[in-house]
């Protein structure tokens, strides 16, 4: 483990970004989390960015976040991000530390809309996602250096949930458990 | 410093190539600090959980015909209230419909012959090269296109007299073969050595003519096209607010009172991560072997991270929450229940509920009913326990067994044909997607949502049960003195217009385009 990442790692296990200055870059995913192995071809795959460009990407087990996940392109690792970020000292450190936003973006977090809450600082390879009264990061997401342009383009995290259909309400109980709605006999 | 750039998940505002039915009809807002956020979140969202046509039959006051080739109709009575009416019950195909001149030639006013000029006649070439007639494609009834429709009269079964003029019986013809599916499925083979075999370039024309198809039909004739308060001695905001506490009241019993027990015993009352990813196993085995070729994607499974419990998941995005984000939340989840569940009152008053008049009577109603923590939390627990959701490559779902094997199976097998749409997502090429983001926020569910189901339904239909793939679906529920339960599959209405851009571009181009990402292909640069 190279001590770039190495030292990248441990600031995002204890979730201490104070200081952050984005992720090194060429982080194989076993040099940041040994746990992970560096062969990504069967994981999962999400976009990322306006641009859609596909990551692989690993769940890997952190107790200062929820859903802390690893994206890789092309064997190394281009974002950390995870829900809920247990953030040491706080938010309001890390927001005194890191200064203005480049970009305060709308996002949705699931199903819940939260306007200007997306800080964005590509300098320093960090976004926070704050709740509605902008006092909790709900979301935090590590990445290299970039500029925003790039950000938008190729980092981007998609955090909008989208509900399936659901059964009509108060028609429920005549259906089958399980059944949907708008239905197309097979 | 950019500020307040773009909302996530939100494509531009709705535009429409038609005439809207009501001069107040309003676009979707992106300025989220609007007083008509939270509605159009819900639009947003309701368009992209239903489709296409329920939002424009929202925003046109419940008036969007059915797919159909006369667009509407004797029809329309089945579709008000209805969200799920919107989709075809029978397995027909859309590809005719919405097109006024092929209308007329379903209903026996008219026909098409050498000579004639028009999209409609560009429609009908495309469907012969689709069914693998040798015919150029450019909107003119040539001597060729006449020969091949004649090759077509001969082939169709039963025979029809060879005229050469596409009349109501060609033109019935021609659907029941599409109705199969099986041109597209013929068609659904990529030879990477040839990659543009079967494509075209689309002229400017046919470009004009995708962008429109990618719009369903608004409005229906007949119908009042301004609001009423009071319909029937009934004041539409107090219609409103009873149905909407009827929905709350049903979908919070359903979907978390009678699961929030269940909980206490996972080992009994859920099904485990591996019974649940065999029907994701075999959607994406079925998946493959048709478009495998032009791109796979890897398994859905618990371990890789994009099968996810919705139920831990919203209780941890909510732990997180403060009072305020908690009433924002709920707030918009009720907005999204106003426009998924209260179809019939908004109807009956021809209301839309993001326009100035009726907002103005809805938002106290909205705000009564989250103006507690009680009814905020009430709000919530309905995504908590909400049936299925998906994110970019992950899918959200409820683990909780049913009372019999019989049951059980069932499900098994309504996951299965969830997951080969979830899984067609997947195969999504980035440009694809990417484009699809830059359009409107219809012309983006008719990419997204239409597309996939339209691969998704070619799918279904090469489904052969046997054995294994019981096994592989059912798991322990497998039982081979039971026979295989009849599953209901969803389908987006959205898919109604996908299949109208593939008329006009043809299949080959469609896949060209969702699967490689040649977005020039449906319209794109």
């Amino acid at each position: 483990m190279t001590g770039e990442c190495a030292d990248a790692r441990d600031r995002i296990v204890r979730v201490e970004l104070v200081r952050w200055g984005g992720l090194p870059s060429g982080c194989r995913p076993s040099e940041l989390f040994p746990e992970l192995s560096d062969d990504t071809s069967e994981w999962a795959v999400r976009p990322l960015g306006e641009d859609f460009e596909r990551a692989a990407f690993a769940v890997v087990d952190l107790p200062g976040y929820n859903r802390p996940t690893v994206s890789v392109r092309d064997g190394a690792v281009v974002m950390f991000d995870g829900m809920n970020p247990r953030l040491a000292g706080g938010l309001e450190p890390l927001v005194s530390d890191l200064g203005d936003p480049e970009a305060r973006l709308d996002y949705r977090h699931g199903t819940l809309p939260v306007e200007r809450g997306e800080w964005v600082y590509p300098s320093r390879g960090a976004t926070l996602f704050v709740n509605t009264t902008a006092d909790t990061a709900l979301h935090v997401a590590l990445y290299g250096p970039v500029t925003f342009r790039q950000y938008l383009r190729l980092l981007r995290p998609h955090l909008g949930k989208t509900l399936r259909p659901h059964p009509i309400a108060g028609e429920a109980s005549c259906r089958s458990k399980g059944s949907k709605r708008r239905t197309r006999a097979d | 410093m950019v500020e307040h750039e773009r909302i996530e998940d939100t494509p531009g505002p709705l535009r429409s190539e038609q005439p809207a039915p009501r001069s107040a009809r309003p676009a979707i807002s992106r300025d989220v600090s609007s007083p008509a956020a939270a509605a159009s979140a819900a639009v947003l969202a309701l368009q992209r959980s239903h489709g296409n046509a329920a939002v424009a039959r929202w925003l046109s006051g419940a008036r969007v015909a059915r797919p159909g080739l006369g667009g509407g109709g004797p029809r329309l009575a089945r579709v008000i209230g209805e969200v799920e009416e919107l989709v075809p019950a029978k397995e027909e195909s859309a590809r005719f419909a919405g097109d006024p001149t092929l209308a007329r030639i379903d209903a026996g006013t008219k026909t098409l012959a050498k000579g004639d000029t028009g999209l409609a006649v560009l429609k009908l070439q495309q469907a012969l090269v689709d069914l693998g007639f040798a015919v150029g494609v450019d909107g003119s009834f040539s001597g060729e296109t006449e020969t091949a429709l004649k090759a077509f009269q001969a082939f169709a079964a039963p025979a029809l007299p060879q005229t050469g003029v596409l009349d109501r019986a060609t033109l019935a013809a021609l659907n029941a073969r599409f109705d199969t599916r099986q041109p597209y499925i013929a068609n659904a083979a990529f030879d990477p050595a040839v990659p543009a075999r079967g494509t075209r370039s689309l002229t400017a024309s046919d470009k004009a003519a995708v962008k429109h198809a990618m719009v369903p039909p608004r409005g229906a004739p007949g119908l009042p096209s301004t609001f009423k308060e009071v319909v029937g001695g009934k004041r539409y905001g107090d219609e409103l607010r009873d149905r909407l506490t009827d929905v709350i009241e049903a979908l919070h019993k359903e979907l978390f009172e009678a699961k929030e027990p269940l909980r206490a015993d996972p080992a009994k009352n859920f099904h485990s991560w591996k019974v649940m990813e065999g029907p994701a196993a075999a959607a994406k085995d079925m998946t493959d072997k048709l478009y495998g070729s032009y791109a796979t994607a890897p398994a859905m499974t618990h371990a890789l991270g994009n099968f996810i419990d919705q139920w831990e998941d919203e209780v941890a995005r909510d732990a997180a929450l403060n009072a305020a984000a908690k009433k924002k939340k709920a707030t918009d989840k009720v907005w999204y229940l106003i426009a998924s569940d209260c179809d019939a009152v908004n109807a009956k008053h021809s209301a839309v509920p993001t326009d100035a008049r009726e907002k103005a009577i809805l938002d106290p109603i909205v705000e009564s009913l989250v103006n507690t923590p009680g009814k905020v939390k009430r709000l919530l627990e309905l995504d908590i326990g909400w049936e299925g959701a998906q994110l970019e490559g992950v899918v959200y779902l409820q683990r909780y067994k049913h009372d019999t094997d019989e049951e059980n199976r069932r499900q098994m097998w309504e996951l299965f044909h969830t997951c080969i749409h979830e899984y067609i997502h997947s195969l999504a090429d980035p440009k694809f997607q990417a484009y699809a983001r830059k359009l409107d926020s219809v012309r983006y569910n008719t990419l997204i949502e239409g597309f996939d189901d339209f691969f998704t339904e070619t799918v279904r239909k090469t489904v052969v049960v046997d054995t294994a793939l019981r096994k592989m679906i059912e798991g322990p529920y497998y039982d081979a003195a039971a026979s295989v339960p009849k599953v209901s599959a969803d389908v987006y209405p959205s898919i109604a217009q996908a299949e109208q851009v593939v008329s006009i571009v043809g299949i080959r181009d469609a896949e060209a385009a969702y699967f490689k990402g040649d977005v020039s292909k449906v319209g794109g640069p």
